[in-house]
């Protein structure tokens, strides 16, 4: 059974920009996998269409039936995480087997404070009388 | 009239309009080409270099957005800003003053044309007037259009300078504003700072956005004459909230709204788009 995992440093996985995003990946395979590739990237939810964004790719070459390796990122400065009434924007590390369909995702919060930020709804100005 | 009497001499009455008419209908699209051609080259202009190091993800201003510094407004040193509204130029008022013209002499001969051949009971007034209403429509259109750029530009309008160009999240930044009124015609003003997040999806075959306004801070709201005209204030958006971000289908936007209620005119209303940085990195490695 093949297995794969994301293990950060930082349990809480909430960082703030230039702080390092550091932690270790492990795997398990019943056949070796050409390669392994761990990505930094964010994604949107919700009304609109989803976007992606890659930001951090490191590739393991090789990487055998099993194994574990550290990994490091400095956490970008932005987009930070943020959750609206229309748009979520998530962070998230993801390893995957190079053409295989295993993968392992860990999300992880992005913003000045760690915290994700929260977007309400106000009476738009033009109704505000 | 004595060429027009030649030609409609030559040509008959009805080929005549029909060839005005062609004549006019050629002139607005060459108008509507030239138009599109200038103002596709006004877009594309490149953006200042004090904006160009913003990394993609940063919003831009959209299509619906009116006033940009790259287009609008000069950058001073310091990176001081300003701010103007998108104001149509006095040629392209003439021109549509002048096709509107044309258009309306054109409905005006044609109908006349018409109403000969009704009275002579010739079955020609009714291509005449069918040209003739053709006519009344485009002109009628292009009178409103340059009535409505006319009163635009006689009309008060605004002027703000950031004192920075693309505001950090949590700094304080400056924001003056200088409001051209000649007339002393503008009873209140108001000035937002205005966060909203829009998203755009696809259904069936269309694309449609969807907006919500997040956050709403007033920065100025004058009944003075004195404090209408000009003014400052200090103002940050907030830490805590969300950055100007933009990518192909989700969008934070930023604007600075001034809203003014002005006697006997339009009222102000214009939307100045701004980019809001996030806080630099405070771990170093950045």
């Amino acid at each position: 059974m093949n297995s794969l995992g994301i293990v950060l440093d930082n349990d809480t996985a909430r960082f703030t920009p230039g702080e390092a995003v550091a932690g270790r990946v492990t795997w398990a395979f019943d056949a070796p996998p050409e390669a392994l590739e761990l990505r930094l990237f964010w994604r949107t939810e919700g009304k609109g269409d989803e976007d992606v964004s890659v930001v951090e790719t490191v590739r393991i070459d090789g990487p055998g039936l099993s194994g574990e390796r550290a990994f490091e990122f400095p956490a970008p400065e932005g987009p930070y995480s943020f959750s609206g009434k229309l748009i979520s924007l998530i962070w998230a590390l993801e390893l995957l087997a190079v053409s295989g369909k295993e993968s392992a995702r860990q999300d992880i919060v992005l913003s000045s404070d760690g915290a994700e930020i929260v977007l309400g709804t106000v009476t738009a100005p033009e109704e505000a009388e | 009239m004595n060429s027009l009497a030649f030609l409609a001499n030559v040509g008959g009455c009805v080929e005549m309009t029909f060839c005005l008419f062609v004549v006019l209908v050629a002139a607005w699209l060459v108008f509507m080409g030239i138009g599109t051609l200038v103002y596709g080259r006004v877009r594309k202009r490149p953006r200042p270099t004090m904006l160009s190091w913003r990394p993609d993800y940063l919003a831009k201003p959209s299509k619906r957005q009116r006033a940009w510094p790259s287009q609008t407004s000069r950058l001073s040193p310091g990176g001081r800003v300003t701010l103007k509204p998108r104001i149509s130029p006095v040629a392209v008022i003439g021109w549509c003053f002048v096709l509107a013209g044309l258009f309306a002499g054109a409905a005006f001969f044609s109908l006349w044309q018409a109403l000969k051949a009704f009275r002579a009971e010739d079955l020609e007034w009714v291509p005449a007037l069918y040209y003739g209403l053709g006519c009344a429509v485009v002109g009628a259109l292009l009178t409103a259009s340059t009535a409505m750029l006319v009163l635009k530009r006689l009309s008060p309008w605004p002027v703000l300078t950031l004192s920075t160009a693309a505001p950090v999240l949590g700094e304080p930044f400056d924001i003056e504003w200088l409001i051209h009124d000649p007339r002393h015609s503008v009873e209140r003003l108001r000035i937002l700072l205005v966060g909203a997040e829009e998203a755009t999806f696809s259904r069936s075959r269309k694309s449609e956005t969807e907006s919500n306004v997040f956050a709403v801070f007033l920065i100025a709201d004058c009944t003075s004459y004195a404090e209408i005209v000009t003014g400052h204030a200090q103002i940050s958006v907030p830490a805590e909230t969300m950055h100007s971000f933009k990518s192909e289908h989700n969008e934070i936007l930023w604007s600075l709204l001034v809203g003014g209620s002005v006697a006997q005119r339009p009222n102000i209303g214009e939307e100045f788009p701004i980019v809001v940085l996030p806080r630099p990195g405070q771990g170093g490695s950045q």
